[in-house]
Parts: structure tokens; sequence; C-alpha cells
């Protein structure tokens, strides 16, 4: 689809709002496009830069047809440069392109430079930086995608005018009927996140581990030597265990909150109630399973260290 | 705006070849020259070109890195093929002592023999040159006033472009020109004359920045020609001008 905006779900007033300004000629000249990860930050960007470079553009869309919007949906375009991290940081290398790209002659009506997870910006890039978005040349536009404001330095900060993303709600989450509600909680508005769970095995998986907590609670091994199997394999490990993360969260506040695996609350009511402290030391000790499990401690171990620990509390 | 790709390998592409135009005409790429390289894909290119004359035309001739393959039979394929109007030169042949996959002797004994096939058709040849300025300059001058062409992908010294332009070759620049360790490259380009000056893509080789990484396509020239216009201090539309005027002089079977 050339036209970027209509692959976009939600964020229909910042869309709105960013046009309208754009329109009367009083869109920032560089922004901030702060919010948690997969709720569309980036494509809003690059439907952005569309709508700024396209030579048809009316009423608040691109026109999606003309070459310069075909080029770029098809990330070729002259007139946009999108700088990715390189490795676990942005160099000061890649803001010398910056430069260099801005320096060149301008081709179409604008340019946007995307600076995708800014808060990877080290403070050489960052202060590089600091010029060129001060006083850019006419007709440019800075888009700076990160999670929080506060990861970027104060005075690259302070040039830049916030634009916050919020999770998606549930109802445009769900594109497809079919995506049962525990996954669409876990989601917590987050395409990125759905798109991790909404596959044929995590169903399965989902099973296994409410199998595995509701089993070690009654100290029984069955659920372990199924969840054994499971870790196994790494990155199924770790699916399994922000499972299992989930499931001690939804447990500690069935009485209390919202909880997100709503089909599982029969089988968690019959999980014992312990009091809050211990509730949250169990909860702790799942984030400390997480980095072991990110290390290079035996996965075997883990669960079953887990289960030991839920265990002796039956007696 | 509309440019012309005057080296690129459109049947080495990974999108079909439709596809690929599609995306360059929408870049503002008028026409393509597809190269040929080897025996096998000199079939290829011309089916390319004949099918879709003039928006793409091709050369014929076989890569130095190929040049063991170059036979009398081949020179023969050559020479009747190219009276052909799709096909605009020869090449592309030359020298390569970066990697030699072919020895020297049978890479100089092919380019020669590929030079004297467009000095008797009249047609300019299109030059691959790496690390072998010396040999490459030597049968430039033995060649001089009877062939001329295109010193394609240049990345030689200013010494070999001199001696290029000395013998009426033009020469052409890619995405290399865009690299940040070209800075020698960028300074040889100031001087080339803006009515020698062509430019290319190479595709699928050598993506320009930013879209390095990615598969080069014709649809990225634009890139390499907004460098190439600010080391000629050039709009460009004036870029865009002396290149197509460029072209018509050295390929005036491509229009």
């Amino acid at each position: 689809m050339a036209r970027l905006i209509d692959s976009i779900f939600g964020h229909e007033q910042i869309w709105s709002r960013l046009t309208s300004l754009a329109a009367a000629n009083r869109l920032p000249h560089a922004l901030a496009f702060t919010g948690p990860p997969g709720v569309g930050k980036r494509m809003l960007a690059w439907a952005l830069a569309q709508w700024l470079v396209c030579a048809r553009a009316v009423q608040g869309r691109p026109c999606g047809q003309c070459p310069q919007c075909q080029r770029v949906a098809l990330r070729q375009s002259e007139s946009v440069f999108a700088v990715e991290p390189q490795g676990h940081a942005i160099k000061i290398e890649a803001a010398h392109d910056i430069v260099r790209f801005l320096s060149l002659q301008q081709i179409g009506l604008a340019r946007v430079v995307i600076i995708d997870q800014g808060q990877l910006l080290n403070p050489y890039a960052a202060n590089a930086l600091l010029k060129i978005v001060e006083e850019p040349p006419s007709a440019t536009h800075f888009i700076f995608i990160v999670p929080e404001i506060s990861q970027l330095l104060p005075t690259l900060r302070s040039r830049l005018q916030v634009v916050r993303f919020r999770p998606l709600p549930i109802e445009v989450l769900r594109q497809k009927d079919d995506i049962p509600d525990w996954m669409l909680l876990s989601a917590r508005g987050s395409f990125e996140n759905l798109e991790a769970f909404y596959d044929s095995e995590s169903g399965e998986l989902r099973q296994t581990v409410l199998g595995f907590l509701v089993s070690a609670f009654r100290g029984e091994r069955a659920g372990l030597n199924q969840m054994l199997e499971v870790g196994k394999n790494k990155e199924a490990a770790l699916k399994g265990l922000l499972l299992l993360q989930q499931l001690l969260r939804d447990w500690a506040l069935l009485d209390s909150g919202e909880i997100l695996h709503t089909d599982a609350r029969a089988e968690l009511s019959k999980m014992p109630k312990w009091d809050e402290r211990a509730k949250s030391e169990l909860m702790r000790y799942s984030l400390q399973m997480e980095s072991d499990l990110m290390g290079n401690v035996d996965r075997s171990l883990i669960f079953e260290n887990f289960f030991y620990r839920v265990c002796p509390q039956l007696g | 705006m509309s440019w012309i790709d005057v080296h690129t390998h459109l049947n080495m592409l990974e999108g079909s070849p439709d596809e690929v135009l599609n995306q360059a005409s929408l870049a503002g790429i008028e026409r393509v020259i597809t190269i040929g390289t080897c025996p096998d894909d000199l079939p290829v290119v011309l089916r390319l070109a004949r099918q879709r004359f003039p928006q793409v035309a091709c050369t014929l001739g076989v890569h130095p890195h190929e040049a063991a393959l170059y036979s009398e039979e081949v020179g023969q394929f050559i020479r009747s093929e190219a009276l052909s109007r799709e096909v605009v030169a020869i090449g592309e042949t030359g020298l390569d002592y970066y990697y030699e996959n072919s020895p020297r002797d049978v890479q100089i004994d092919a380019f020669r023999a590929q030079m004297q096939i467009a000095a008797d058709l009249r047609l300019p040849v299109e030059i691959h040159t790496r690390d072998a300025e010396s040999d490459t300059m030597q049968i430039l001058r033995e060649f001089k006033g009877s062939v001329t062409g295109l010193l394609h992908c240049f990345t030689g010294t200013q010494a070999l472009a001199d001696v290029g332009l000395e013998c009426g070759f033009h020469i052409s620049i890619s995405g290399v020109v865009t690299f940040k360790n070209a800075q020698s490259l960028r300074e040889v380009v100031k001087r080339i004359p803006l009515d020698r000056l062509h430019i290319e893509t190479d595709a699928p080789f050598l993506a320009p920045v930013p879209l390095r990484g990615q598969k080069n396509q014709p649809a990225f020239l634009v890139h390499t020609a907004r460098v190439v216009a600010d080391l000629k201090d050039v709009s460009l539309e004036q870029l865009e001008k002396a290149t197509q005027a460029n072209a018509q002089a050295l390929f005036p079977k491509l229009f």
C-alpha cells in the first residue's frame, strides 16, 4: 500500500494535529515521538514524511500515488534519511552522514531525517547534531523516535517538541476475531508485543506454563517435567517465563485488579493465597529468573528452583 | 528529471525487470544500459534489451573476471549481434588485477580483442579497470583515435583519468563516490570535465549512501547524482542535462 497512513491503526488525533500544523506551516522542525515500543511511532514518522514530501497531498492525506509518495513507501526516497543503530549505538558517523545529507541539494518539497531508537545516540553523536537540529536548513524536519524523552541528552531534548504516543486500545489491536483476549491484554497496547504472542504455539505454551504453575503450588512434578521440555529451547523458555510472570501478576491481583488472562481466572483462583510480602518476593524472583535465562545459567535449574521455591509454601 | 543509468546489470537484480524499471522510472531514470559480462549472459542481456528498447539497451562483452572464457567464437558472436540497434557498446571488458580471477595475460588478450571489435564496428567500449592502471593506460593509448568509450565505475587515480580523457574516453561515477572513505575519488570527480561525465549504479553492486546494505538498483541513481552535482558545483538539472548530452554523444545508438 503506497499511502502509509492507511496501514496505521490508532493515533488519529496525533496524525490530525501534526498534519494540520504542517498544512499551516507551523509544524515544529524537530519532533520527538515518545511512547512504548510497538505502538506505531516509526510507522507514523514515515507516514508523516510521506505527507511532507507529497506533491499532491489533500485534506491531511498524502496522495500515495505520486513518485515521491511511492518512493517513500519503497524506502528509496532522496528526501528521507533514516538512521538506525549500528549494533548497540548510534555513533558520530551517523551524525556526520546526516549533516552531509542536509548539505546536498534538496529534491522536492521537504527533507525528513528519522532517527530511530534515538535513546541509543551516543553523546558524541547527539552533540554533533545539536547545531543542525537547532537551525536546520529550510523545509527540513527531524523526527527522533524514543521510548522516553528523558533518554535523550537534555541539550538535545530542549530542542524537540514532544509527541506522546499511548498504548493502543484493545479495540484497535483486535484486527482479527480469532485473537484470544489474554493475548490482546498481554500485548499492553503494542502490536509488536501482540505479534510475539500471535502464533500457533503461544496458546499451547500458555497452557503448559499455567499447568506448571498450578501443579507447582500443589507440589506435583508433572507440570515441571513439561516446563523442562520447554526450557530446552532458549527462545521458548524466555517466552514461557514472560507468560509465567504475567500469570503470577494475575494471581497477585486476582482480588484487587484487572487481570490479563481472564480465561484462566478459575484455575488461578484455586491457587493458594499468599501474603503480600511472599507474593512480591516470588514476583521479584521471577525477574531474577529472567536475567538468569539471558545469562548462561542452566535453564532446567531455573525452572526447577522456581518449583521448589513454590512447593514448601504448601505446608 | 530524466536520467540514464549507463551501467547496470538488470539480469542480476532480485526483482523482476519490470518491477525494477518501474521503480527506476519513479525516480526519473528514463533509460538503462544493461551490461554483458560473460558468454552465458550475452543472450540474456540481448533479450532484455530487445524486449524493452529504448528503455533498456545493452552491451556485449566479457568481463576481465571471465576473460578465460573469451574465445574466437565468443568474439564472432559479439561481432554479429552487436550490429543490432539495442547493442550500444562493447563490454564490459578491461583488466582487474585486484581479484585476478583470470590470469593477467589472458585478461590482456581478451581486452585487446574486444577493443579491436569496438574499433572495427565503430562502437564505444565500457571498460572495467581495477589495480591495473599501467596496462590499462597502455592499451587505451594503443587504440587512441580508433576507440573511445567509458571508464565505468571509476575509482582510479587522476593519472588514469587524465590518460582516459586524453584518449577521448568519458568517465562514469558510481555510488562509490558517496562512500565515506572515497575522498580521493571525490577530488578526481571535481576535475573531470562536465562534458565527459556520466553516472551509473553498477547495480546490484555498490549501493550508495544512505542505502548501503541494500541491493543496489537503478532507482538509487539519484542519490549518487546529488553527490556528484555537489562536487561539480552544479544544480541537479544541469547535471541531468549534461549527462543526457554526454550519453547522446557517446552512445548514439541509444537515441
